[in-house]
């Protein structure tokens, strides 16, 4: 399932030159600097091989990638890798303070390449043994041709060797290319077995590269697959012979993991879960696509309000049309023709633990599948606009923050919660519980504060119990339920949650009306228990709003409003459930959302 | 084939390991001939007999959710059990507590399997052994819902309910072809414990283990 795919993924990219995806036997490596030899095998200078990137405003050097033979797991002991590597094993120097480890491993790089390149017989090949041969280690610190950025070398960036006088790396070379593969394909040690991914009897990797860019998991890499204790291993098989599979296929599921997870377009993340997507196609413009609707652009007018979302201001015009499409029911697929949406669709949820990397999900769907049901769930979060900053498609790091104290300083989500919140998003099935209990906790518990930037009944939180209570309503087929789950004020409803949520809202308004700029409303001291116990609360409310009627301005508008309520209410039960709180909910914010536009014409 | 069964295994979560992903595990989308093989031994086996698992019929919609269970990271190892045969004393047992670990899973929910499978006399059978009298044993046992341990769904805390088809077998929520990709069908026993792979595909939630095991 995942391996397979991902291994397919790599067969499509391996095609695709404009990829960047190392053929088998290589691997991308970042690379500080070259050593210029002579066809004699004298060091004459070394070329910085920095890149300049702009990184925000600022210009930043970063070492550049490039692709060099595979280089191995390394672990604490020594393990040379071919034509390129820091300066330990290349120059048998280094800043670690171990003379003699680091001689060591020189000579072991020397005995590699006399292994690998004994037989050659082109200059480029002559040239690197030679300069192996002649390099005196005691000596390598003064030698004058690295004087200018010893430093920086000693720093462990790797290097890489250039012949005086041809272009490119001689990594690169024809011949030594050749040698290298043919060193790497041939392994005495290896045992043959049939591979778990493609079924074909081949040769089994024994360790599997490892992944890195994980959030939160080891820098230095993780793995997927892995065997590091006793408990793991069954039928008294080590290491990843528990788990046939061909050297080719680890290595093209890794290579390809590693590629989309240092690529920024690919991935996102979802709490815990750094998540990679990719559809079966060498083209860009799907995953291109993907991370759009993921991630919805949220425009420049919600910088103007606050200073909450601040997201860059290039808009996917595609994908606002995918959206307005597939929300207003039509199918995507007249959209672009550049688009095939049979295309396999997958998405990926890894998350962190310790040296390992577990699984959060993994969904497979056709691209036009997958679009639909993104456009589903952003039609079921949709919802009026308190301010018109709000973004209409609400991305889910936004929904998973709302689980959160707004004053907790851990600011992650459960990592559990997030990965059912994606798994139900991509399915199309009903929210998790857990999201409506965790919003609903929010609503009870949190205080607005202005300063803070805190609001009780918040845009997003409402759209999250929206979501939740209209796919609960679809899929029992709750009609009655369904009605009063819309984007806006829907008058005329008389569920009675809604109704105790709106009248509510007016009560407030009256306060606030016959108050101006009072700073704590009713909402601070009943909302919670209006919410859950509306018999106990709302009389006593009620009472209340007669002095405030009697002290605004405008008091019989607000009581007329308050009667047109009341009129479809028949009785204030004594308490309502967590659902009916959830309508209760959606009706204040509707109708708060109503009285404030009709105050603004 | 004569001596064929049909069981209904059912259960609210199910996670067959696959061995890729056996540390932080993954399930496979469906049941393994393996692990059905283990069902129906849980329920009766002898030496003069070999279960076969001809077909598998997916009921439910195949779902995942995760979970995180406590594991252990220790086995007892073997040589200490040898090293007891021959009279030492070593130690015997695993504290928990002290090597437990806490792993992630991403496992099946709300399975329901049927299982075709039928029986082969093996080389052990004795003059008393005959098929009439094994499969009825196995009937009986199958109809009364008995069993030498309790039967699992890959790992043993996912406990199967089970239950003998003598009619029709229910419809699955599947049609037309979906490739499953390689999954695991057994373990060669006698060839070092050889793992076997097999292609599996599905055809109106079907799969036809006996069928796919020869074209593979």
């Amino acid at each position: 399932m995942i391996i397979n795919e991902l291994a397919k993924y790599y067969e499509i990219l391996a095609r695709d030159e404009r990829s960047g995806v190392p053929p088998y036997g290589y691997s991308n490596a970042k690379v500080g600097f070259a050593l210029n030899i002579s066809a004699e095998g004298d060091l004459l200078d070394v070329i910085p091989l920095h890149v300049e990137e702009q990184v925000g405003k600022k210009t930043k050097l970063f070492l550049r990638v490039l692709t060099v033979p595979e280089q191995k797991l390394r672990s604490s002991g020594i393990a040379p890798n071919f034509m390129c590597d820091n300066s330990t094993y290349v120059l048998g120097i280094d800043n670690k303070g171990k003379p003699k480890r680091s001689k060591n491993a020189f000579e072991a790089f020397k005995k590699l390449h006399h292994e690998i390149l004994g037989a050659a017989r082109g200059q480029a090949a002559k040239a690197v043994l030679a300069f192996l041969d002649k390099w005196k280690v005691d000596k390598s610190k003064q030698h004058p041709a690295l004087k200018d950025y010893l430093e920086e070398i000693l720093k462990g960036s790797n290097l890489v060797f250039r012949l005086d006088g041809t272009t490119g790396y001689l990594h690169n070379d024809e011949e030594i290319k050749k040698l290298w593969e043919d060193y790497n394909s041939k392994d005495e040690d290896d045992i043959f077995g049939q591979c778990l991914v493609t079924g074909t009897n081949t040769a089994i990797a024994k360790l599997h590269p490892v992944i890195k860019n994980v959030k939160k998991a080891q820098s230095s890499g993780a793995s997927i697959v892995s065997f590091n204790a006793p408990s793991y291993e069954s039928y008294g098989k080590k290491q990843s012979y528990n788990s046939p599979v061909g050297k080719k296929t680890a290595f093209a599921y890794t290579t390809v993991l590693n590629h989309m997870l240092s690529s920024q377009k690919q991935k996102i993340q979802v709490g815990d879960a750094t998540t990679v997507f990719w559809a079966a196609s060498p083209e860009e413009i799907y995953t291109d696509l993907a991370a759009e609707l993921f991630n919805p652009t949220i425009t420049q007018e919600g910088k103007k309000g606050s200073n909450e979302y601040k997201r860059d201001a290039h808009i996917e015009q595609l994908v606002n049309d995918v959206l307005t499409k597939a929300k207003s029911g039509q199918r995507i697929n007249d959209l672009d023709g550049k688009i095939d949406p049979k295309t396999k669709f997958h998405i990926l949820g890894l998350s962190p633990n310790a040296s390992r990397i577990s699984i959060r999900f993994f969904h497979s769907d056709s691209f036009g599948g997958f679009t639909e049901k993104i456009a589903q769930h952003y039609k079921d979060m949709e919802i009026v606009k308190d301010f018109d900053n709000r973004p209409s498609n609400i991305p889910i790091w936004m929904m998973l923050n709302e689980t959160i104290s707004p004053k907790s300083t851990n600011r992650d989500a459960p990592p559990l919660l997030a990965g059912a919140v994606m798994r139900s998003i991509i399915s199309g099935a009903p929210y998790p519980a857990s999201l409506f209990n965790a919003v609903m906790i929010r609503v009870r518990t949190d205080m607005d504060d202005k300063d803070k930037n805190i609001q009780r009944v918040n845009y997003v939180r409402v759209a999250i119990i929206k979501a939740y209570l209209l796919r609960n309503a679809r899929l029992y087929k709750n009609k009655k339920l369904e009605e009063v789950l819309t984007v806006s004020l829907n008058e005329h409803s008389d569920n009675t949650g809604y109704l105790l949520g709106r009248l509510f809202a007016v009560l407030e308004k009256a306060q606030q009306d016959a108050n101006p700029g009072i700073n704590a409303t009713i909402k601070d001291r009943y909302f919670a228990s209006a919410c859950a116990t509306p018999g106990a609360v709302f009389p006593i409310l009620l009472k209340l709003a007669q002095h405030h009627i009697s002290k605004s301005d405008y008091g019989y508008a607000i009581e007329r409003r308050i009667e047109s309520i009341m009129v479809k209410i028949t009785n204030f039960p004594s308490h309502l459930t967590l659902e009916q709180q959830g309508t209760f909910i959606l009706g204040y914010y509707h109708q708060r959302v109503a009285l404030f536009q009709k105050s603004d014409n | 084939m004569g001596y064929g069964f049909k069981l209904k295994v059912f259960g609210d979560y199910a996670c067959f390991t696959r061995p890729e992903m056996k540390v932080e595990r993954v399930s496979y989308d469906v049941i393994t001939p393996s692990a059905a093989r283990g069902i129906i031994e849980a329920i009766y086996w002898k030496p003069a007999i070999k279960w076969v698992i001809d077909k598998i019929h997916v009921i439910n919609e195949i779902r995942f959710t995760n979970v995180r269970r406590n594991e252990v990271s220790q086995k007892i190892s073997d040589t200490n059990v040898k090293k007891a045969m021959n009279g030492n004393n070593p130690e015997l047992f695993q504290v928990a507590s002290e090597i437990r670990q806490q792993r992630a899973a991403l496992v099946l929910k709300d399975v329901q399997y049927v299982i075709e499978a039928h029986f082969e006399m093996t080389n052990q059978a004795g003059p008393g052994d005959t098929p009439a009298k094994h499969y009825n044993v196995a009937l009986r046992r199958m109809r009364k819902g008995q069993c030498y341990h309790q039967p699992c769904l890959g790992t043993r805390e996912f406990a199967a309910n089970f239950e003998l088809i003598e009619n029709e077998i229910p419809t699955s929520i599947y049609s037309g072809e979906m490739d499953l990709g390689w999954m695991l069908w057994d373990i060669d026993f006698e060839n070092d414990m050889t793992p076997i792979f097999y292609r599996a595909i599905m055809k109106d939630g079907i799969i036809d283990v006996n069928n796919l095991l020869k074209a593979r």
